[in-house]
């Protein structure tokens, strides 16, 4: 028997992101504030001359390594914001080019989670709706760890910032992030607007739903479709459109309600249980930490998005009874359902 | 650049060369010690000296740019970078006791250097006075660099929340009104991705040199983030920070900006806010100012 996932998504060490392309955009920046070159690039083995050749791949770790550095050197607040206000649509071929063209904010967010593994590598824009609100969480593509939130705060400035620049008008963004408050709480308020919130469940953005259909002006409707097909043949041209851990944790959630175990999940990976093991370590994480989070991330789903109670999203997850999903729960959140819904 | 590389080079080769004569000159009088009589401490003690000082003379040449005070103060310490590696020397070599100038080289260097060091501080002492008036509205009552922006020289939000906390005491002490201004660019979002990040950074720059002008010298300004400014303003009533606020929104859009590269011009306006201290602290004043913005903006996109 095939497995179901023929190609392995890319992970930490895989080449699989143009230095041309985010990483120049990094690159940039900290030269414009007067950073050593040699001292930016150390470490990350890619060379100045790299992003001139616009050839070179590099891996996500390499990548991590080049963010590590720049805000280190720069040591500025607002690096991560900076980073974001510059990065998208940006030049990143034709999927950029899409971007550009794109008519309300339903297509730019189809565009950013259809091409991602393009617009944004290390960080995966996953989008719901229900009839009040529209929902873009971000998840960790590649195990960021100590990066994780300069990414967040890049991320979310920039596809808001995108969305201001697009729309020509300033949208009313609810934000919640994983983290505590951060000491430069400014930055925030400046680049994402005051409506925000820490210490929450997942890195989320919010909006009304009115606005996803609402015209954009300065759009041509018929030159998208051309960028479009580009933009698949360039996705095609890529390693795989989708990180290791961001296609195990789709396999997770669509099998949620039945039992999993390592042997069962390796198997459709078509790997072994060992192999499998020792690429959840590269990522800095383990098979129970994803069934975790992805039962987590379900209950928080089926919470915000769809308005389930307590008792619906136990008898979804299949928990036998109330006890056993309130541990759970406390497990995976640090807190009890009842005081967090 | 230029001028400060081609000095710190004639610094060290001098100093080589005074080294140099120095050792020569004992070693042609004295002999060197058998190696049971060197008292090691007293090199390592004498010989971290000798490189402390010449660590302290590196700092000085790369920092400062060439002038009288950065004359002064090199020469000094050269001076005691010699004395003290004369020290060192003598822990290798003996001289005759008949000899009595031979101590000349040790001894007679220092208190040129300390009147070469003294005249050089009191001389950095009447520049750092001069620098302080042209940071007035950017400091006051203490300095930290730390705190100061990376891309613009006013203080960072840090270095205002500090400054809030001490001025908020101050204001309750003497009872006098304290006001806060904030100044956020209107659509600098599109300034930047129009004209690009160099030019978004330079028009930054130029409008907090344009706002530290319509100040007066009591007032602080600092950046609090991106393109928001906020100015404390100490002893003014509502009245007077609300003709201030007006004006500083008057002096940025008629602030003729055209680009470096193809000289376009580009039209620049801000929304202004005041709000007056009153019973909160420092970070719910901050967080109160912020809302202000965010409110006017939406009037303002409402209205038209």
């Amino acid at each position: 028997m095939t497995p179901p996932i023929k190609t392995l998504g890319y992970e930490i060490d895989t080449a699989c992101i143009a230095a041309h392309y985010q990483p120049a955009v990094l690159v940039e920046l900290a030269l414009s504030r007067e950073v050593d070159s040699r001292q930016l690039l150390r470490s990350t083995r890619i060379q100045l001359e790299d992003f001139r050749l616009a050839e070179k791949s590099i891996s996500p770790d390499q990548y991590l390594t080049l963010i590590n550095n720049c805000r280190k050197l720069v040591n500025a607040d607002d690096t991560s914001f900076l980073y974001g206000q510059r990065l998208w649509p940006g030049c990143f071929g034709a999927a950029s080019q899409a971007l550009q063209l794109v008519s309300n904010l339903r297509q730019a967010i189809d565009i950013i989670s259809e091409f991602h593994a393009i617009l944004s590598p290390l960080f995966t824009p996953r989008f719901y709706t229900n009839e009040e609100e529209l929902f873009l969480f971000w998840q960790d593509a590649t195990g960021s760890q100590e990066q994780q939130q300069f990414l967040i705060e890049a991320h979310m400035t920039a596809f808001i910032s995108m969305v201001s620049w697009l729309s020509k008008e300033k949208m009313p963004w609810r934000c919640e992030f994983t983290y505590a408050e951060p000491t430069y709480i400014e930055q925030y308020w400046v680049n994402m607007g005051q409506n925000l919130a820490f210490e929450q469940q997942m890195n989320c953005m919010r909006l009304p739903i009115e606005l996803l259909d609402k015209p954009w002006p300065n759009t041509s409707q018929l030159s998208i479709h051309g960028a479009l097909k580009e933009a698949h043949k360039q996705l095609l041209s890529l390693h795989s459109p989708q990180s290791f851990i961001d296609q195990l944790y789709d396999y997770i959630q669509s099998h949620i309600r039945q039992p999993l175990n390592l042997e069962k999940v390796s198997a459709a990976f078509g790997i072994s249980p060992a192999s499998m093991k020792r690429k959840l370590k590269k990522h800095h994480t383990t098979f129970q930490q994803q069934i975790d989070m992805a039962r987590k991330n379900t209950a928080i789903y089926l919470f915000q998005v769809k308005h389930f109670n307590n008792q619906q999203i136990a008898e979804y997850l299949r928990f036998n009874d109330m006890n056993n999903y309130r541990r759970a729960f406390k497990r995976w959140t640090g807190l009890s359902p009842y005081t967090l819904f | 650049m230029k001028k400060r590389a081609f000095l710190q080079t004639c610094y060290s080769y001098g100093l080589a060369i005074a080294i140099g004569i120095g050792l020569l000159i004992i070693s042609v009088w004295g002999d060197l010690k058998p190696t049971v009589e060197i008292s090691w401490l007293d090199v390592f003690s004498e010989g971290g000296m000798v490189i402390l000082a010449l660590f302290w003379l590196a700092l000085l040449l790369r920092s400062r740019p060439a002038g009288r005070v950065t004359q002064l103060l090199a020469l000094g310490l050269c001076a005691i970078v010699f004395s003290w590696s004369m020290d060192v020397a003598d822990e290798f070599i003996r001289m005759p006791s008949s000899l009595i100038w031979h101590n000349w080289l040790e001894s007679l260097p220092i208190p040129i250097a300390l009147i070469l060091l003294s005249v050089g501080i009191y001389h950095w002492h009447q520049e750092e006075i001069a620098i302080s008036a042209q940071m007035v509205k950017r400091e006051r009552y203490f300095r930290e660099h730390r705190l100061f922006d990376k891309l613009i020289p006013v203080g960072g939000a840090a270095y205002l929340k500090k400054q809030l906390k001490l001025s908020l005491a101050e204001s309750k002490k003497l009872q006098q009104p304290l006001a806060l201004i904030a100044v956020d660019l209107d659509n600098f979002n599109m300034i930047n991705r129009l004209y690009g990040a160099a030019e978004s950074d330079h028009i930054l720059q130029l409008i907090c040199q344009l706002l530290l002008l319509n100040l007066r010298d009591e007032d602080l300004i600092c950046r609090l983030a991106g393109d928001r400014f906020v100015v404390l303003l100490h002893n003014t009533s509502e009245h007077d920070a609300q003709q201030m606020s007006i004006d500083l929104q008057n002096a940025v859009s008629s602030f003729a900006y055209r680009t470096r590269e193809h000289h376009q011009r580009v039209y620049l306006s801000a929304t202004v806010v005041t709000t007056m201290a009153r019973t909160d602290d420092s970070d719910s004043l901050i967080k109160r100012l912020n809302l202000e913005i965010s409110k006017t903006r939406q009037q303002l996109s409402n209205a038209t």
